[in-house]
This record gives structure tokens, sequence and C-alpha cells, in this order.
């Protein structure tokens, strides 16, 4: 019940605030060095209160990230040969430092997630607008998250379709390579223009924000605090 | 080709933010989308487009490898390079949040790479200059150096970061190749993309492209390149690393020392003569800095001045 009320307490701070500390998570968890590897393990703890994703996508996200950390620590098993004692355990230098690299690596996208999880759309903009990003970017993105669901839609009903009139034939085949992006981009372009159209002749206005840039409260910069003060302790505690 | 946040260091990862916050001030200047604001479901589409292209990976036979379209050459050809570089940003920032494809810290890179590189140096210096020529074949050509670059790039920032154990030669000569075989695909797809535009709506397409082509000219985009590499030469070079490079790296593996000697003496004798900024320094001059600096500066500009005498050269040959 505590740890709930902790949990919905930190997914109310003001967005602006959550990209902030976001950033300041980043720097920290990517300079991490093998001797504090633990800090990791503590600073993670501190994401717990942002934590609503299903683990599942939370390891697909981090899937993303694995194939060139993976290329990256591998080169570090060949390269540092040398003993290195952490945590009574003495290893290679490379073990080492791949093992700190990937953790470094999962954390920082786990960090991402964590942080944005909670936020929406539109509560994303709302920060990028409260930190003086130019409204012609806020449009582009909001734009571009928008037309992705409609994107994978229409990529649904033209592979559909295709399929069905394909003869049994799983996939799209590499002659349609060329004219199904095309063709997918053309209908895109036409449903896009169309609705824009309409929405402007009902009086949307690209530039206004339906949500309003809201105000920090002081429970936000109170939070903010609080979990700066526990990331800070970190290092001095352990 | 997106880096994630374990692989740059905070410094890189700001200077990268640096230059590309700065690009996008100077792209949204130019962009206006309150009077045109019909080009803003355009991008939107464009950019989603992109966004789809890039989760289509594909394995390179041979090499283990992956890899995904860029689309920045796309989004250039059909939005303008200052759309089509927002759109870009935009795009990677979404994957970057809400996809965990790419980093935070590393976005300014991710950007430079994907972004910058192929909407502000490609696009014009590359297939604007060798569309009449080339025709469709540019778009291919364009796709594949703008991946060749931009695999560097990563290169160089990775490096640069201090994350790379490698040494960069033959991390660049692993990334490179792959990223050109990847070229040729998006080149292939964005080639077919534009036909089948140019096929059922060619003059919202021939639009599209008169718009952008007349958002940035070849001679802004060259002006800004050299002021880079002056920078690069005259100001950075000093702060090189003294570290053997690759092959120097390689041959001291092996055989436990650098040779000295030369296989053959008339080519010693010959660089001996010839080379005026040894170790890209310029002999007698006491202030180590100013030294580096000038022998970067000068050796640019002769390098500009033997590229220039050699295209010349060659067109004028073509013409005979």
């Amino acid at each position: 019940m505590i740890f709930k009320s902790i949990f919905n307490r930190f997914r109310r701070v003001h967005s602006g605030i959550r990209l902030v500390l976001m950033v300041i998570w980043l720097i920290a968890v990517v300079q991490t060095k093998p001797e504090h590897l633990h800090y990791l393990i503590f600073w993670m703890l501190l994401q717990l209160p942002h934590m609503s994703v299903e683990p599942k996508k939370w390891g697909r996200q981090m899937l993303m990230a694995e194939p060139f950390l993976l290329f990256v620590g591998l080169s570090y098993l060949f390269v540092y040969r040398a003993p290195a004692t952490y945590y009574h355990l003495t290893l290679t230098e490379g073990i080492w430092a791949f093992i700190a690299l990937l953790l470094r690596g999962n954390l920082a996208v786990m960090g991402i997630t964590a942080f944005v999880n909670a936020i929406s759309m539109e509560g994303l903009a709302d920060g990028m607008r409260w930190l003086k990003v130019p409204e012609t970017f806020v449009l582009i993105m909001m734009q571009t998250y928008r037309y992705i669901g409609l994107m994978v839609q229409k990529v649904h009903q033209m592979t559909t379709a295709y399929c069905l009139r394909s003869g049994g034939k799983t996939g799209v085949h590499l002659d349609a390579w060329g004219s199904f992006p095309g063709q997918l981009l053309l209908l895109s372009l036409k449903q896009a223009e169309a609705t824009h159209e309409a929405m402007m002749l009902r009086g949307y206005n690209p530039a206004a924000s339906y949500i309003g840039i809201s105000k920090i409260q002081i429970s936000d910069l109170t939070d903010a605090i609080i979990w700066l003060l526990l990331f800070a302790a970190v290092p001095f505690v352990l | 080709m997106h880096i994630s946040d374990a692989l740059i260091s905070p410094a890189v990862g700001a200077a990268f933010w640096g230059i590309s916050l700065a690009t996008a001030a100077y792209a949204v200047k130019k962009v206006d989308l309150q009077t045109n604001s019909e080009k803003l479901p355009l991008a939107g589409v464009m950019g989603a487009f992109t966004f789809a292209a890039q989760m289509i990976n594909f394995t390179i036979p041979g090499t283990g490898a992956s890899g995904h379209l860029g689309g920045g050459l796309l989004l250039a050809i059909l939005l303008g390079p200052h759309l089509g570089f927002l759109t870009m940003m935009s795009l990677l920032l979404i994957q970057a949040l809400f996809f965990g494809d790419g980093g935070l810290i590393a976005y300014g890179a991710n950007v430079f790479n994907m972004g910058i590189l192929t909407c502000y140096m490609i696009y014009p210096l590359v297939y604007k200059v060798l569309k009449n020529r080339m025709g469709k074949l540019a778009i291919v050509f364009s796709a594949v150096v703008g991946l060749g670059i931009g695999a560097f790039a990563v290169a160089v920032e990775t490096s640069l970061s201090g994350v790379i154990a490698l040494p960069f030669t033959l991390f660049a000569g692993v990334m490179v190749p792959i990223h050109l075989v990847i070229g040729l695909v998006e080149g292939g797809i964005t080639l077919a993309v534009v036909n089948y535009l140019r096929r059922f709506i060619p003059e919202k397409l021939a639009q599209m492209e008169t718009d952008a082509e007349t958002a940035f000219s070849p001679r802004k985009a060259m002006v800004s390149i050299g002021g880079l590499a002056a920078a690069i030469a005259g100001l950075l070079a000093y702060y090189a690393s003294a570290n053997p490079d690759g092959l120097e790296w390689s041959v001291l593996k092996v055989a436990k020392t650098i040779p000295e000697k030369a296989i053959h003496p008339a080519g010693e004798a010959i660089q001996n003569v010839m080379s005026i900024f040894s170790d890209y320094q310029i002999a007698g001059m006491e202030n180590a800095r100013i030294s580096v600096g000038l022998a970067g500066l000068i050796g640019s500009v002769l390098t500009l001045l033997l590229v220039m005498l050699v295209v010349k050269s060659a067109e004028r040959l073509k013409q005979r």
C-alpha cells in the first residue's frame, strides 16, 4: 500500500522535471566504472517507483541495444587481458569491462523506459514546451508519432490484402518490394492530407496545446529533490 | 546505426548535442510551418514511413551482421533538407524515448550521423550534383556514400569516447563495408519509392522536389563544410592521439617494432625532400599548437586545390 502510494506520487511529477532527472540518471549510469558496479544496483532500485512497464516490453527494448553492445563488449575480452580484482573476484580487465558495459547499456535503456513510460505523448510535448523546445519541432514530432499508428494499420491492411491475392504465399514477394512501400506511402499521404484539411476546416490550430503547459508545483520540486538526494547519496553511503 | 548511451561518453555526446541543436535552430528558422501548415501532414507521414523502413532489419550474407535503412536521403528528396532534417530528428527522438533504439546522451550523435550528414551534406553535395549526370543512379550512389560516411562517423564517435578497445582503423574497417552494402539496399528502395511516386503523382512529386531543391544550395553546404574542415585541421588536430594508428598497432603486435628504414632508398630520398610538413608540423616552429594548426590548414588548402585541379582536368579531357 505504501509502495503503491510512492509509485503513484512519482508518476505525477511534472514531465519536464522527469526529463531533466532522466538526463542526470543517464550521465551517472554511463560513467560508472567496473569498481562501482554496486552503485548501479541501488540506482536501479530507485527506478522502481517509475516502473510500471511490463517486463516483456522492457526486455524487447533492451534487446534493441544488445547487438552493438555485444559487438563492442566482446572486443574487450580479447584486448584487455590483465587480471583485475573487484568484489573479491579476480577476472581479466576485459571481462569486468564487458560486464560493466552490458549493465550500463541495459540500465540506460531501463532508465529511459521507466521515466518516459508514465508520460503520455501530450505530456511529453508539454514537457518539451516547458523546456522551450521550438514549437515547429514539437509539432513534427507529434504528427510523426500519430502517423506511426496510422502507418502500422495501413501496412497490416495492405499485407492482408496482398496475402489474400497472392495464392497462398507468405510475406511480400521480392517483386513487390518497390511498389508495396510506394503504394503504402501514396495511400498514407492521401489520407493524411484529407484528414488535415478536414481538421483545419473545423478550426484546428496545429500550434495550440490542447493540454497546456502545466506549471511546476511545490510537490514536483520536493519529489525531485528527494529523488536526487537518494541518488547522490548512494556513492557516499556505499 | 543507432548508438546507445553506453557506447558514447557524456563529453562527446554533449558536443554532438550542441552541433545537432545548432543545426536544428537553423532548420527551424528555415521551415515556417505556421504559414505552410500543409507540409505538416506530409512531414508526419514521411516520418512514420521512415520509421517503418528503419524497422526492417535485414541480414547481410557472409558477415553475420544485420542492418537497417537510414531514410534520410528520401526525407531530404521529398521534404527538402530543412524539413527532412527536423523530421529525422523527431523520429530519432521517438525511437530513443519510446522504443529504446538509440540512447539519449547519444541522441546528438545519432542525429548527426543520420540527419545532418544526409540532409546537409549528401543531399546538396552528392545527390543534387550527380542528379543530372547520373540520373536515377544518383539516388543509389548517394545512399551508399551517405551510409558509408555515417558508419565512419559512428566509428569516430565511439573511438573519441574511448569506449572501443579495437584500433580505430580496424573498427571502421568492419563498420564501413557492411554499411556500404546496406546503402545499396537503401538506395534501391529509395529509388523504387521515388519512381513509384513519379509514376502516380508526377506533378505533386515535381512540386515537392522543386520546393526541396530551392531550400538549400550546394554552395552554402560547401562553405559550411569548408569552415568545418578548417576548424578541425586548424584547431582540433593538435589534440589528435599520439598512439599508433591501426597499421602501426598491428605491425607492433606482430613484429614488436615499427621499421624505420624504407624498402626503396629512392622513395625515401624523395619523401625526405618533399615532406615539408613532416609529422604534420612545420619544422623549426616552437609553438607546437600553431605549428600543427598551420600545417593542417595549409594541407587542407593544398588538398582542395589538388582535387579541383584533378576534376577540372578530367572535365576538359572528357570534353575533348
